[in-house]
């Protein structure tokens, strides 16, 4: 059975790459592109689909936001993350929302296209697949709330207008800006970012 | 004898007496000189001192707003400019290789996608470059005189192939001879970034530039006729703290860079700007440019 897949990402550069190498080297007819969390819904809504590829961060939200509503409405849907962002932060996030399939965009090309068609032969995802050389990295220990937290605050917005964004309170925001402060040994937003930087978070 | 030596005494005691009220009258006056001049001294330097935190802070304010742009820009590299990069790489490499497996309509669209997003990748490379250029303030630069028809023409010129692809159609309605003593280099980057930013918001429609001369200065208007922005986004940008973040109009993402080049430009050439937008029925930015 031929998957129908559908790739979300906000460069369409990154959109119309990857579709180019699903039709010419792994012969996937049926790729769909969407560019934002909305439009992602809206074509899942519309269409049957087997196998999404997710990027991370969109315009008008995270995938870390969208994921928990995509598994409650199609508990079938194989995803597969493919980010810049490093796995051995974000994957965790993910796994509990049964997503075994952490793909970064950094990774060489042959690696990437038997990882990809493993995913899409909707074979068991590789262990120990993460990056090999992996970096001790601070923001690993972050649970996926504070993830999703840690992407709004690197942005520079403020606790108002995050609890406003993800529907929270405020003093829920409070207290997770405060943890995340406290696990990564940072006493501000400037020092959160330099070590965002320093560890590759991009946001 | 007895009564001249009492006298004398008498006299020599005034004498002491008068002399010793002269001295500490003196000496009151001069103690109260001298603590008046300490107390100024130091009310000098209390403000000097005060001055000087007040001009370390500052300093400090922007340096730290100066890092946080630091930052930002390492992110759009790393997510705006590597990772597409990457990604036309691959797309040719594939495109050169394996020929006869793509169809031909794939092959067109990967061709112009190729050539749509390089052409975004030399914009946003150029802005950045901009910004960083114009970053320190020692700076030495010359004014020099330039007709703002002419550069509103040669900017239009740089996006015309953009334009097109959009079916978005320039107005240059700048009056011929309206010639400007300014440093034509920050004034050319604020324009192409305001146009930069009406064909990013814009679907269709045109874009305009009028502006002439007024008893001060010269008024330049940039208008388009896309989604226009809310009153927050305004605010948002007019603000003292705007610092650069993802910005969000009808998921189309921008980098927030555009503005904040904008205003760092207006800056050394002492202009001044207004947004009017109403959603949905585009945007005016308005610039005065003093002649002196």
């Amino acid at each position: 059975m031929q998957p129908e897949i559908i790739i979300a990402d906000d460069h369409s550069m990154i959109r119309k790459g990857m579709k180019l190498l699903l039709r010419s080297q792994l012969h996937c007819k049926n790729v769909t592109e969407v560019s934002s969390c909305n439009g992602l819904m809206v074509e899942l809504k519309n269409k049957r689909c087997t196998h999404l590829i997710l990027d991370m961060i969109f315009s008008d939200g995270t995938a870390l936001e969208v994921v928990p509503t995509i598994r409650s409405l199609y508990p079938d849907l194989k995803i597969m993350i493919f980010s810049m962002q490093l796995s051995e932060v974000y994957a965790d996030a993910f796994r509990q929302y049964n997503i075994h399939y952490y793909l970064n965009k950094s990774q060489e090309e042959d690696r990437s296209l038997k990882y990809i068609s493993k995913f899409l032969n909707n074979e068991p995802a590789p262990q120990g697949d993460v990056e090999d050389l992996a970096q001790k990295n601070p923001f690993t220990i972050l649970a996926p709330r504070e993830l999703e937290i840690l992407h709004y605050l690197l942005n520079g917005h403020h606790t108002n207008a995050i609890a406003q964004t993800l529907n929270l309170s405020t003093s829920t925001i409070s207290t997770v800006k405060k943890r995340i402060f406290e696990k990564t040994d940072t006493e501000n937003i400037t020092q959160l970012l330099e070590l965002a930087l320093l560890y590759q978070i991009s946001f | 004898m007895f009564f001249i030596v009492e006298e004398s005494t008498t006299i020599q005691w005034m004498i002491i007496a008068g002399i010793s009220v002269v001295v500490i009258v003196a000496g009151y006056f001069a103690i109260k000189f001298i603590v008046k001049k300490v107390i100024v001294k130091q009310q000098i330097l209390r403000l000097l001192l005060e001055r000087k935190a007040r001009e370390i802070h500052k300093k400090n304010e922007a340096l730290e707003k100066s890092n946080m742009i630091q930052t930002r820009l390492i992110s759009i590299i790393s997510h705006d400019i590597i990772s597409p990069l990457r990604f036309i790489h691959i797309s040719c490499n594939h495109l050169i290789e394996e020929q006869s497996d793509v169809s031909r309509e794939m092959q067109d669209e990967m061709i112009g996608e190729i050539s749509h997003t390089s052409k975004e990748l030399e914009l946003l490379s150029t802005n950045i470059m901009n910004w960083i250029k114009y970053q320190n303030e020692n700076r030495r630069m010359i004014k020099e005189e330039f007709d703002l028809h002419q550069m509103a023409n040669q900017i239009f010129g740089i996006f015309q192939g953009l334009a097109r692809q959009k079916n978005i159609t320039f107005k240059n309605e700048v009056h011929a001879g309206s010639v400007l003593y300014q440093y034509m280099e920050p004034v050319k980057i604020v324009l192409y970034n305001l146009i930069l930013n009406a064909l990013n918001f814009t679907e269709k429609g045109c874009i305009t530039i009028t502006g002439g001369k007024t008893k001060k200065g010269i008024l330049v208007k940039v208008k388009d006729e896309g989604k226009g922005m809310t009153v927050e986004q305004i605010d948002n940008v007019m603000s003292e703290h705007f610092t650069v973040s993802s910005a969000n109009v009808d998921n189309r993402k921008g980098h927030g860079l555009g503005y904040l080049i904008i205003k760092d430009m207006l800056r050394l050439v002492d202009a001044k700007f207004v947004i009017k937008s109403k959603r949905g029925h585009g945007t005016s930015v308005t610039i005065f440019l003093p002649s002196k």
